[in-house]
């Protein structure tokens, strides 16, 4: 925490007379970005982006009308593990944007806002990687996982018992109505009803 | 997402693909915690909310009356979304996620969509058809879409080439047949019952002629598995009144055009041939079980409840009239009246219903073997599966069976006292339907009743004044779940009997409470959009009575509103906010006031 602010305040430095000065500005209060990529493998060190699904979480407000859902053109052919999972194949992303595009648009729409998500900071890591590598920028984003969010809020029966962190089974244990998975954007609008639903409501008990 | 918003229930499902697309663009998600308070009375509304999960309160701004609840797919607040102000507070009872569409973008859908528009703007009458149509679609869609199987084949009985024309007429006479199927040399051919009487009658062919000769071996047929729509095609088309039901080249049947038909009407004109033609009470009984599956059968084809109700109501009649033919002589008829009375006096039960019946008889009537006779009715009503009236209304109660001055003497004593049992079996009286003997007798009855009744404002008043004893369940999705609402109670009672006592003070002769209300619109006691939404709240919640029995709950009259789809949901929201106003113009009519 200390050390992310002390790189944030390095990075404005560096950055002050760039575009992209305002990913180290403070983030507006109460604002957050739940954010979920599908892509093509599950190694973040080489999996590429193939869809973006963000959206913003203003107060206790999901905004669905300002939602950004793209899809990239992947740089190589598709794994077929990865088909069968997000359902993308490579003739779906002919359309999608180059990279470095929507990388620029995702950045602009997220600022500094946290990231919320499940298992965000896989899908943070390779953001990292992207925006190291088209835009030479460093992120210092502060993540919310919702699985980690719901660890800390459950109640367990027992002292030490690891809580279940299977996203079917904290939507099912929230009640809240789990949408066709395996699209990005379904996952992120996911991600930010969990989080306000942990946020703001009570504190969930594991049956 | 896109799966998340339901498109199915009206008014959505009235807009197109683009429309939908730019509901989809514009909605955001908003969370609110248990007890957070959504909208204020006075606030302008900026968005309508439909809820995704969780239950939301309608309240008026001092917190001292709750008008409605809310819960999955329900939306609000319409009323404030043309422009104006909400008119009361909308509390979250639990956590709550809502879908939030801008107002401006609902008024943009509205313009440009006028179907969707409607939903919000009619009364309850006209949303309650939109309903309904869409409905009737289905049920023809289902109809169309059955197949040819063996539920719907009749078994073809065949019979061998060399049978005589006599055999065989014989046979289809005993087996109650239309049409027989003859096997000459593997050759299949078809009888009919009018193939015979052309042989018999028009060419006068010896009654030993083999049918071999008469039968018909040029066959249409179809295949098992086929749509019944085929069927219905092909007869059509070739001017037949039955074709064979092959499969793979082998009959299994033959398939009527009559029997066709009623597979959509469902029997209901072979059911009053049978209780017309039943000579004994083991043939009425019968007819009795089919009536049951007729109306288990319209019930599940979602026939419309009115047709439904008018259908029983004429069975259950014809059904009663036989058994009293069968069970007193014709040569008593013209000195009696039987009459029924409760829900099936008003012609408005949707089961078989408890026996509620009297007799009047001439006065000085001399009928020596009246008891048993009597007796012996309501035993075969019994058998024919009418329970017995647990408040003994019944013919082989004396006290249900009086001569005309008897009957004059006690109304008068009813009237006089005007409490408790004697304004219920007023109320009871009111609404008897004369079913059998001299019909005349009951409407001699009903004019002394309304005479009798007529100005005396302080006994109608108190007559009036059960309808306002339940309180109307508007807040039926309260903090205990699953309670479901009493739908006799809160809604049925009320309408019935306070149209009731409007028509006992306007000498309307008419005991259904819909035909009471069409009179009392014509009368000008109730102003006709009243009257119609009137007519319709009490349609509805029979239909949901229907519903429930065909879903086999233990009591009908619950209904269990979380079970409900969304449309009904509204329907029924609306019909109980059209209950309580009739209410309160019913405590103003006759004057009620601290009930």
């Amino acid at each position: 925490m200390l050390l992310r602010g002390l790189y944030r305040q390095l990075y404005s430095h560096q950055q002050r007379h760039s575009p992209y000065h305002y990913l180290y500005e403070p983030a507006p209060v109460g604002e957050l970005v739940a954010l979920d990529f599908e892509t093509t493998s599950l190694k973040a060190s080489e999996a590429e982006i193939v869809s973006i699904g963000a959206v913003k979480i203003v107060g206790k407000q999901i905004l669905h009308s300002q939602r950004l859902d793209l899809k990239l053109r992947p740089g190589v052919r598709l794994g077929a593990t990865s088909i069968k999972v997000h359902r993308l194949r490579h003739q779906d992303l002919q359309q999608g944007l180059p990279p470095q595009q929507g990388i620029e648009q995702l950045l602009e729409y997220i600022g500094p806002r946290p990231l919320v998500g499940y298992n965000i900071a896989y899908d943070f890591r390779i953001l990292k990687r992207y925006a190291k590598q088209l835009l030479q920028l460093q992120l210092v984003n502060q993540l919310v996982d919702v699985g980690q969010l719901y660890a800390d809020r459950v109640h367990l029966p027992h002292e030490g018992m690891p809580a279940n962190q299977d996203l079917a089974h904290i939507c099912d244990a929230l009640q809240i109505p789990l949408s066709a998975r395996h699209q990005a954007y379904d996952d992120a609008l996911n991600a930010a009803m969990i989080y306000l639903r942990l946020q703001f409501g009570p504190r969930p008990s594991a049956a | 997402m896109t799966s998340d918003f339901n498109f199915q229930h009206p008014p959505f499902d009235q807009l197109d693909s683009s429309q939908r697309q730019l509901l989809l663009d514009q909605l955001d998600i908003h969370y609110f915690q248990n007890q957070e308070k959504i909208l204020s009375a006075g606030q302008e509304s900026q968005f309508l909310f439909v809820i995704l999960k969780g239950e939301v309160e309608e309240r008026a701004d001092n917190n001292d009356e709750i008008f409605a609840h809310y819960t999955l797919d329900d939306c609000f607040d319409i009323r404030s979304q043309f422009g104006g102000y909400c008119k009361h507070d909308y509390v979250a009872l639990e956590e709550c996620l809502c879908f939030a569409l801008p107002s401006k973008v609902f008024r943009q859908l509205a313009e440009v969509n006028s179907d969707f528009a409607d939903y919000f703007q009619n009364d309850l009458a006209t949303r309650h058809q939109l309903v309904e149509s869409r409905e009737r679609n289905k049920n023809l869609a289902e109809f169309i879409l059955t197949t040819i199987d063996e539920s719907n084949v009749q078994l073809a009985v065949v019979i061998d080439g060399d049978t005589s024309l006599y055999q065989a007429t014989k046979m289809m006479r005993e087996q109650k047949l239309e049409s027989l199927l003859v096997d000459y040399d593997g050759c299949i051919g078809m009888l009919t019952g009018t193939d015979l009487l052309h042989a018999a009658v028009l060419t006068q062919q010896s009654l030993d002629t083999p049918v071999s000769q008469l039968a018909n071996f040029n066959l249409i047929s179809v295949e098992q598995g086929e749509f019944l729509f085929n069927a219905m095609l092909l007869m059509t088309r070739n001017n037949i009144e039955r074709v064979v039901v092959k499969q793979q080249h082998k009959v299994v049947g033959i398939m009527e055009m009559a029997h066709l038909l009623s597979l959509f009407s469902t029997h209901s004109h072979v059911l009053a041939l049978q209780i017309a033609r039943a000579d004994s009470i083991d043939e009425l009984a019968n007819a009795a079980h089919t009536l049951n599956r007729l109306i288990e059968n319209l019930c599940n084809n979602g026939i419309r409840t009115l047709f439904i109700m008018k259908l029983l109501a004429t069975m259950n009649e014809q059904l009663i009239e036989r058994v009293f033919r069968l069970c007193v002589p014709e040569q008593h008829h013209n000195a009696i009246c039987l009459i029924v009375m409760g829900s099936e006096g008003r012609g408005e039960q949707i089961v078989k219903t408890d026996q509620d019946n009297g007799l009047i008889i001439e006065d000085s009537y001399d009928w020596p073997e009246r008891e048993q006779q009597l007796q012996a009715f309501s035993d075969a009503l019994l058998k024919l599966g009418y329970p017995p009236c647990p408040g003994k209304i019944m013919v082989n109660n004396p006290a249900w069976v009086k001569s005309q001055s008897d009957w004059t003497s006690t109304l008068d004593s009813w009237v006089e006292s005007g409490h408790g049992d004697a304004a219920m079996n007023m109320a009871i009286m009111f609404d008897a339907h004369a079913v059998a003997g001299n019909r005349s007798l009951l409407r001699k009855l009903k004019r002394h009743l309304i005479q009798a009744m007529h100005q005396r404002e302080v006994a109608l008043s108190f007559f009036a004044r059960p309808a306002l004893q339940f309180s109307t369940p508007l807040t039926f999705l309260g903090n205990v779940r699953n309670e479901g609402i009493d739908i006799k109670k809160g809604g049925i009672f009320p309408i019935v009997h306070g149209v009731r006592a409007m028509a006992l003070e306007q000498g309307i002769e008419q005991t259904n409470t819909l035909e009471r209300i069409e009179q009392l619109k014509q009368a000008k006691v109730i102003q006709p959009e009243h009257a119609a939404n009137l007519s319709e709240a009490l349609l509805l919640f029979f239909k949901l009575r229907i519903q429930q029995l065909s879903d086999k709950t233990e009591s009908y009259h619950h209904i269990d509103v979380a079970n409900l789809q969304r449309g009904q949901r509204d329907l029924l929201r609306h019909a109980l906010h059209v209950v309580k106003k009739y209410k309160q113009s019913l405590a103003h009519h006759f004057q009620i006031r601290d009930y």
